[in-house]
């Protein structure tokens, strides 16, 4: 088996703010979720090919922000005119931008089914720097079992588990799961990975793909040929003291 | 349970709230913050008595409805307390959800969240939007109703609840913090003196349409609305987003 690594990852990357926002957090009563990315590789018999990689995800995007902000604050999207501070609006997986003045975002969905990527957890094999604009991955990583491919299974909703504890307060832990298998007769390397919602706009619309998180690896993971490729994000709530 | 904050003054909260406002931009990691404001308005026009405070009051639902639609998780009714996702009505009865959201309106078939759903209430409607109440008792993270609500009403002990409704939205570029203000009139028509000592926030959530509350304020003194006199509540949410 690997050892756990906690890479660092940028320059935000300091764990002692993290401790001092989470203690604040407790202290004053403010509701937020932290989020990690794990993701490991094993090969065919199962074992590790690589030590597993667990670090603080960074990638809340400023869809996720402005999805929460409607939500919270019960405040309608703002127009489509506008992606960027002072709209509540939204920037699909596409690129095109979607409001409505008169109505709100509602959730739908992030456990997609085997061979969807539209929204749930994907891949991509880009390093381009994150961004809070992102709005899709650099160069998603598509379904399938060709050069560049992997397939991708279902996203897994692997439960939402509390720990309680008297010091630090309860914490709430929700684990989202993917598994890719590689199955394109090479190696492919993995260098982004993004979260995306399916969210609905008012009622009776249809489905917007909406790229809440994205996080740049700090080196490649490299995916053997026949090797499965898991990918998890654990997000976690911090009740107060 | 009992938080932290509720011992701390006024001061000292904002200090804090300051750093972690700092901190949360520079993690990039949210934190909506609450600010209220109520105000007694006299028969003439004239501003009574004004309370300004920093809210400490997002309540075990606001904290389960957050997580549960952020991570679209089923709400459990087993249970409303620690180690559950669960969310309790005013009603005092458990919501059921697949996942938590704000109420489909069935007629006009839209989330309208400044109209017909949310924080929204209509005229005289004293179950949704804000809300106040005459209940001094301190608050609690597992607060799920206000003390001793204030119905809608002109007789003994009642205030007429205007429309709640069409919050406004202001962004400050320099501070990158988006604000939503919401924003109710209540109107003494009692004949006689109401005293206010709480104040809250009953959102609209499932496909029911149940009332749930997020949010509570305890008004030490209470603020005394004088008979023919008007109440202003006010409920500021800010979101800072990352640098």
């Amino acid at each position: 088996m690997g050892e756990l690594v906690i890479p660092k990852y940028n320059a935000r990357e300091d764990e002692s703010k993290y401790i001092e926002f989470n203690k604040l957090i407790r202290e004053l009563g403010y509701p937020t979720l932290e989020m990690y990315l794990t993701t490991e590789i094993r090969d065919m018999t199962g074992e590790l090919v690589s030590p597993i990689r667990h670090e603080r995800a960074h990638s809340w995007t400023r869809n996720a922000y402005n999805f929460l902000l409607s939500n919270l604050g019960s405040k309608n999207s703002s127009g489509s005119d506008s992606f960027m501070g002072g709209y509540i609006s939204i920037k699909v997986v596409g690129g095109t931008i979607q409001g409505d003045t008169a109505i709100g975002w509602y959730p739908n969905g992030i456990y997609s089914v085997a061979g969807i990527i539209l929204y749930g957890i994907i891949a991509g094999t880009s390093n381009a720097g994150y961004s809070f604009e992102d709005y899709n991955l650099g160069a998603t990583i598509t379904h399938g079992t060709g050069g560049t491919q992997m397939a991708y299974s279902a996203t897994i909703n692997s439960g939402f588990v509390w720990t309680t504890v008297t010091n630090p307060s309860d914490t709430g832990t929700a684990t989202i799961k993917r598994y890719l298998n590689n199955n394109s007769g090479g190696s492919i390397g993995v260098n982004e990975i993004g979260l995306v919602y399916s969210i609905m706009l008012g009622g009776g619309g249809g489905s917007y793909y909406n790229l809440v998180a994205r996080d740049v690896l700090v080196g490649t993971d490299t995916v053997p040929d026949a090797a499965q490729y898991t990918i998890t994000y654990t997000i976690v709530t911090t009740l107060p003291a | 349970m009992e938080y932290n904050k509720y011992g701390m003054s006024e001061d000292e909260l904002e200090t804090k709230l300051d750093r972690l406002t700092e901190l949360s931009g520079e993690l990039g990691l949210f934190v909506p913050a609450a600010r209220y404001s109520i105000t007694s308005i006299s028969p003439s026009g004239e501003v009574v008595d004004q309370r300004d405070g920093i809210s400490r009051s997002w309540v075990r639902n606001a904290y389960n409805y957050i997580a549960g639609m952020m991570t679209c998780n089923p709400l459990v009714t087993a249970a409303f307390g620690a180690g559950y996702l669960s969310m309790k009505a005013v009603a005092g009865t458990m919501l059921t959800a697949a996942v938590p959201e704000f109420y489909l309106y069935s007629a006009g078939v839209v989330y309208n969240y400044e109209l017909n759903t949310g924080y929204a209430a209509f005229v005289d409607v004293s179950t949704r939007g804000i809300v106040v109440g005459s209940g001094g008792i301190a608050e609690s993270f597992n607060d799920y109703k206000l003390a001793s609500g204030i119905l809608s009403g002109t007789t003994t002990g009642k205030l007429s609840y205007q429309v709640c409704s069409y919050p406004s939205g202001t962004y400050n570029a320099g501070t990158r913090e988006y604000t939503i203000t919401w924003q109710r009139y209540l109107n003494n028509n009692s004949g006689a003196q109401v005293n206010v000592s709480e104040i809250g926030i009953y959102a609209y959530v499932t496909f029911l349409g149940i009332p749930t509350m997020f949010c509570r304020d305890v008004v030490t003194p209470a603020i005394v609305v004088t008979d023919a006199g008007q109440l202003l509540v006010d409920y500021a949410i800010t979101l800072t987003y990352p640098a």
